[in-house]
């Protein structure tokens, strides 16, 4: 089985480079159903990976060493385990469905081959990245995907907020690849490996406390900037330029779930500094709060879902922080279904109303689009945690229950839990205003085809089915996804018993105020005075405003600055100007001797020939 | 033996640098030139006598050689001269010179 | 005898081209095919040497050898003259610049293969005034920018001779020999304060070549007015000049002096790489931001170089010979610019893509190149040598590395100004997309980029067989690993 682990980067990759070759002769319908199959197969690998052998031990397929100069060594090899099996089963089937939606969703469009290309290399990076066994292979997948969510974004290039939102994308994710980077240097600094899985022994084995706490930091820099976490998610509301479909995949899927990946992968490297973990813990409910609070004012439905997703990112972070990584990643899984969906579905509904993003133009669109209307319904349960029916309700209220538990878990308890009332409040919000009500006139004819409604009902199936796998301690049923990983993450703690019961109850009712709110929250904004317009919550906390102000300008004044001052003047003028000109006098000054009169160039000659003499003789030799 | 000899070519030496020096005409700069020859003419003698080497004798006659082939086109050129700028001054000779506005 | 005849045969071509005018381009293709031929024993090991011109004190003046890294070079240089003459191709300048360039070419392989210092500083010299040649008939055929390319490099070479030619006196007054050839000039007792003085001397005479900050004053002329392929030339084949007399002559002969030298050059080739990035930042005018990239490049591989570090060394190497890559293909966007009437300044292009989305797609390859993408043929270099040095200087090499966020921000931005929104209403109405010429040049080298950036070891691992005087292992005291 492990020499075919390239299999499952290999196809997407060789998708995209049919694509890039042959492209233009195969025609845009022939390329996306040939990007579509790609990830299919990968995901058929991955299939036979969970039938066949599994995961344990890790499956390692070492392909050709990339770089190897004295005691530095990276080889591209590839490593699946249990969480890398999860991360590449979201990658390759939610892939594959979202392939399949485009189909008919970006027909037509005047950039079908290119998007396919970034699509299909976007899901070879992630793979890559997710089943790299070192950090500079894990680099390579993370700045692919970068790469391929700038171009994404940037999809509809002819206009020119679009081009600028995919730059400040990666921009932004790329200020945290650097530190990433730097991260990468320190630890190979001190323990001479990138190895994944020969580093963190070493790191518990020698700890080197401030190299540590100066790695952790720089990589986590890197982890919330790709997962878009305070203060670096600013790029994301923004990159909602792109098509939808790509929102689906990328913006809240599987890239951003890159910087929880790797937290989790790293996470030795963290719980080796004091602190590090609660930091993460307060941090990610502090995102969580914070976005969910944004999410409540937009009135873009697809910058709700941006910032549900950062707040949704922000859980899965707090999961890691209080040591329910298995947690966080359930919810990664979970999420990764649900806001797919949610995603697909919003592409639709903008489809129908004629590209027009506003929710306060739409409404009643229940009686026209009931298909879209219950799928969509099972993702909004999912992202409110609605008890029992709902996949986040076992993932999602399992991180924050689990977080009352642990020591200094009172903050991001406290901060989880009101985030989950915001949460179902701006989900509930976007339900009624879009759905419920009375139909717009807006509302344009739209049919759906198979392509569209197979992957939206499999993916509130999911949405609603998936969270079955894991319920609560103490519950009947199935118990399997945190015992499965806890050979390599651990037991999260879990509440039992009354005090369980307690908290799953406080989640529940947390649930049902939000619901309330998203219902009073809809209601206001028919009549036109509802949070949207409170700009404060509207503008996301005034920062994406302030960062964009304070950062930028300094850069190209510096770059004014050198140009101006050290270049034109300094370099051009004076180096530049001052050879030459002296080069110039001291060819004037010497024409000047040459004034034709032959005797006093024999005294210049007898002179010079006196001074060869006298240095001759008093040469040391 | 020598030291007298060297002495002898030295004070050639300077009488030749002193003709060139203080005169103007082009017919004591030949003077001189040749007188420089001469010095060095009898370094090599004395050289050759002093260390029984034949090289010295072959660099005197090469030297005699070249000077006085040399002393034939000068005097024609000294001739030259005199009959198209009227002068023997070398301060005269200044025909060549770059003219002042060419500077760049 | 191969390596006299990669010299003579440009040479001879160039001579060939000067006397009959006619049939030229069959005959370049030819000459720099052959070239390209040439090279290959040498790199299958043939240890290629040749002694001439004998000189008393001064040693053989035609004296050259193959090593595995003037190999590499030498084919590097071999592979852009094709990719240069094909980027000129059917212009009026075609057969002047196919014979400045042939002279180059042949004097640059002298300058890899020279093996006693003044033929390599006489090869030196006359790629200076090739280059300086080139400059003046190509382009805008600017005299400024030659002449300023011409001062900068002949003075500063000066230097380079002067600071030589006390290691040539000390090594011939230890040994009595007084010769100029490598391995006597190697293993001079001077003391370090004396070997850094001198290493800054050769480090000014062939650090402008690179052009290291703050020696860089040339390059945006000599880049920005010259021809396209005059350019790609200069910053990919002719840097390496530079390159290989830092690596061959200057680090080798005064170790002590450079060892000495490394953190200050480790700062001043990171203040030049932020430098040359913020420059790039600055500009709406496509070749200075390449002609500035380049120049920030260029002092990244100087950092990797100063570092005397194993890994940093390699790195400095593989970047050096990406560049040449990266440099061939940014300059054939601006080639494939000028060749349709369109300026580089991004206030006249905007939304290129929709008229010529090959063009457009290749030029973000090279974009994402430049902007060290891994997976591409810049990052392992810039990889290796930011990791190398990281280890002997963090703070320095750290800063250095934010200029990767600085150049991203360079190219995206002439990228999204150039190439995407709306469709500048002052271009053409017509603008053919790329020619079938113009897309097997990117196609082979877009494939290069790709080779060097995920098969990096094949390179990598010619350099672990350098000589053991280009390793900085065996320099005495070297930071190693």
């Amino acid at each position: 089985m492990t020499e075919w682990l390239f299999l499952i980067p290999g196809f997407p990759l060789l998708g995209a480079l049919i694509n890039a070759l042959f492209g233009e002769r195969l025609g845009p319908r022939w390329c996306g159903r040939l990007a579509a199959t790609m990830p299919l197969l990968s995901s058929l690998v991955v299939l036979a990976i969970w039938l066949g052998p599994g995961a344990e031990p890790a499956l390692l397929d070492r392909l050709w060493t990339w770089m190897a100069v004295g005691d530095f060594r990276v080889d591209l090899t590839l490593r699946v385990d249990d969480v890398t099996l999860v991360m590449i089963s979201i990658a390759s089937f939610v892939g594959f469905l979202i392939h399949l939606f485009s189909q008919q969703y970006l027909r037509g469009d005047y950039g079908e081959r290119r998007y396919y290309f970034y699509l299909n290399l976007f899901v070879a990076g992630m793979l890559i990245l997710t089943m790299a066994n070192n950090l500079l292979l894990l680099y390579l997948g993370w700045e692919t995907v970068g790469l391929c969510s700038y171009a994404l974004i940037s999809h509809w290039y002819r206009e020119p907020e679009n081009a600028w939102a995919g730059r400040k994308a990666f921009v932004v994710t790329r200020i945290g690849d650097t530190t990433l980077l730097l991260g990468i240097f320190l630890l190979f600094a001190q323990y001479h490996t990138l190895s994944i899985s020969t580093l963190l022994p070493l790191v518990t084995a020698q700890p080197a406390p401030a190299l540590l706490l100066a790695a952790s930091i720089l990589i986590l820099i890197g982890a919330y900037a790709k997962s878009a976490q305070f203060p670096f998610h600013i790029w994301l509301p923004d990159s909602m330029a792109g098509p939808s479909t790509v929102s689906a995949l990328i913006h809240a899927a599987t890239m951003v779930t890159a910087g929880v990946y790797l937290c989790i992968r790293l996470l030795g490297l963290f719980a080796a500094v004091p602190g590090m973990l609660e930091a993460i813990a307060v941090l990610g409910a502090w995102t969580a709060f914070f976005a969910a609070s944004c999410g409540l004012a937009q009135v873009d439905v697809k910058r709700v879902l941006a910032y549900s997703t950062i707040s949704q990112l922000g859980y899965m972070f707090m999961g890691v922080g209080i040591g329910a990584p298995s947690l966080g990643l359930f919810h990664l899984l979970v999420h990764a279904c649900f806001k797919a969906l949610l995603f697909m579905a919003s592409g639709a509904i903008i489809l129908i109303y004629a590209d027009d993003h506003d929710i306060r133009h739409m409404g009643g669109l229940k009686y026209r689009q009931p298909f879209l209307r219950w799928t969509f319904l099972a993702g909004v349960f999912a992202l409110a945690a609605v008890p029992l029916i709902s996949a986040a309700f076992y993932s999602k209220d399992a991180i924050i229950n689990a977080s009352f538990l642990v020591a200094g878990g009172g903050v991001p308890y406290a901060l989880g839990l009101s985030g989950a009332v915001l949460t179902a409040g701006y989900a509930f919000r976007l339900y009624f205003l879009v759905f419920e009500g009375k139909p717009s006139e807006l509302e344009g004819p739209y049919q759906m085809g198979w392509g569209m409604k197979i992957p939206l009902a499999l993916l509130a199936a999911a949405s609603i089915g998936i969270g079955w796998l894991q319920f609560p301690p103490g519950w009947p049923g199935p118990h399997l996804w945190v015992h499965w990983l806890a050979p390599e993450l651990g037991l999260p703690p879990r509440p039992i018993g009354l005090e369980g019961g307690l908290l799953t109850l406080v989640g529940a009712l947390a649930t049902f105020l939000g619901i309330a709110l998203g219902y009073w929250a809809a209601r206001r904004e028919r009549a036109g005075r509802g949070l949207s317009r409170w700009r404060f919550l509207a503008s996301g906390w005034w920062i994406d405003g302030t960062i964009l102000r304070l950062f930028p300008a300094p850069f190209y004044a510096l770059g004014r600055l050198l140009r101006g001052g050290v270049e034109n003047l300094g370099v051009q003028g004076l180096a530049q100007g001052g050879l030459r000109d002296g080069l110039r006098l001291s060819a004037y000054a010497l024409a000047r001797g040459e004034n034709g009169l032959a005797s006093r160039y024999a005294v210049s000659m007898i002179a010079g020939l006196l001074l060869l003499l006298l240095l001759i003789w008093s040469w040391p030799l | 033996m020598i030291e007298i000899a060297l002495a002898a070519a030295a004070l050639l030496f300077f009488v030749g640098l002193a003709l060139i020096l203080l005169r103007r005409s082009l017919v004591f700069w030949l003077l001189g030139a040749e007188l420089l020859f001469n010095a060095a003419l009898l370094v090599a003698l004395a050289g050759g006598a002093r260390w029984h080497a034949i090289s010295g004798q072959v660099l005197a006659l090469f030297i005699m050689a070249l000077s006085g082939a040399a002393l034939a086109p000068s005097l024609a050129l000294l001739l030259r001269v005199r009959r198209e700028l009227g002068t023997l001054n070398v301060d005269g000779l200044r025909l060549l010179r770059e003219r002042e506005k060419q500077d760049d | 005898m191969i390596v006299s005849l990669l010299v003579l045969l440009p040479w001879g071509i160039a001579l060939w081209l000067s006397l009959a005018q006619r049939s030229a381009v069959a005959l370049t293709i030819a000459g720099a095919l052959a070239e390209i031929l040439l090279c290959i024993p040498l790199l299958a090991g043939d240890p290629s040497a040749v002694v001439a011109i004998h000189l008393p004190l001064l040693g053989a003046l035609w004296q050259l050898q193959a090593n595995p890294l003037a190999d590499l070079f030498a084919l590097t240089t071999a592979l852009l003259l094709p990719v240069a003459l094909a980027v000129q191709w059917r212009h009026d300048e075609y057969l002047h610049l196919a014979r400045i360039l042939a002279v180059l070419q042949g004097a640059l392989m002298g300058t890899f293969f020279a093996n006693n210092f003044l033929g390599f500083y006489i090869f030196y010299e006359i790629v200076a005034l090739a280059a300086a040649w080139l400059i003046l008939r190509s382009g805008k055929k600017d005299r400024r920018a030659a002449l300023s390319f011409l001062l900068y490099t002949v003075t500063a070479s000066l230097f380079l001779l002067l600071a030589v030619l006390p290691i040539y006196l000390n090594r011939g007054n230890s040994t009595g020999i007084y010769d100029f050839s490598w391995i006597q000039l190697s293993g001079s007792d001077l003391s370090g304060q004396i070997q850094l003085l001198l290493f800054l001397g050769m480090l000014a005479g062939l650090g402008v070549k690179l052009p290291l900050f703050p020696l860089h004053g040339w390059a945006r002329g000599a880049y920005v007015q010259s021809a396209p392929a005059a350019a790609l030339f200069l910053s990919g084949a002719t840097v390496l000049a530079g390159v290989y007399g830092l690596v061959h002559w200057a680090v080798p002969l005064l170790p002590q002096g450079a060892l000495l030298f490394s953190p200050a050059g480790i700062i001043l080739a990171a203040i030049g790489t932020l430098y040359g990035a913020f420059l790039a930042l600055s500009t709406s005018e496509l070749r200075e931001t390449v002609a500035y990239s380049s120049v920030s490049h260029m002092n990244l591989v100087a950092l990797g170089i100063f570092a005397l570090q194993e890994q940093a060394w390699s790195g400095a190497l593989f970047l050096s010979i990406a560049h040449a890559v990266l440099a061939a293909g940014l300059f054939t966007v601006l080639a494939v610019l000028e060749a349709r009437g369109l300026g580089s300044n991004w206030e006249g292009l905007g939304g290129l893509f929709r008229r010529m989305p090959r063009f457009g797609a290749w030029t973000l390859l090279f974009f994402l190149m430049a902007l060290g993408l891994p997976g591409l043929g810049n990052f392992p270099g810039e990889f290796l040598t930011l990791l190398g040095s990281f280890r002997v200087l963090p703070l320095w090499a750290g800063i250095a590395t934010l200029g990767m966020i600085v150049n991203l921000v360079v190219f995206l931005r002439a990228y999204e100004r150039s190439m995407l929104g709306q469709i500048n209403p002052r271009l053409p109405a017509q603008i053919a997309d790329l020619a079938q010429r113009e897309w097997w040049i990117f196609l082979l080298l877009g494939a290069a980029s790709l080779y060097l950036g995920l098969g990096s070891q094949t390179l990598l691992s010619d350099f672990a067989q350098l000589l053991p005087v280009h390793s900085p292992l065996l320099i005495g005291g070297a930071h190693g690993h």
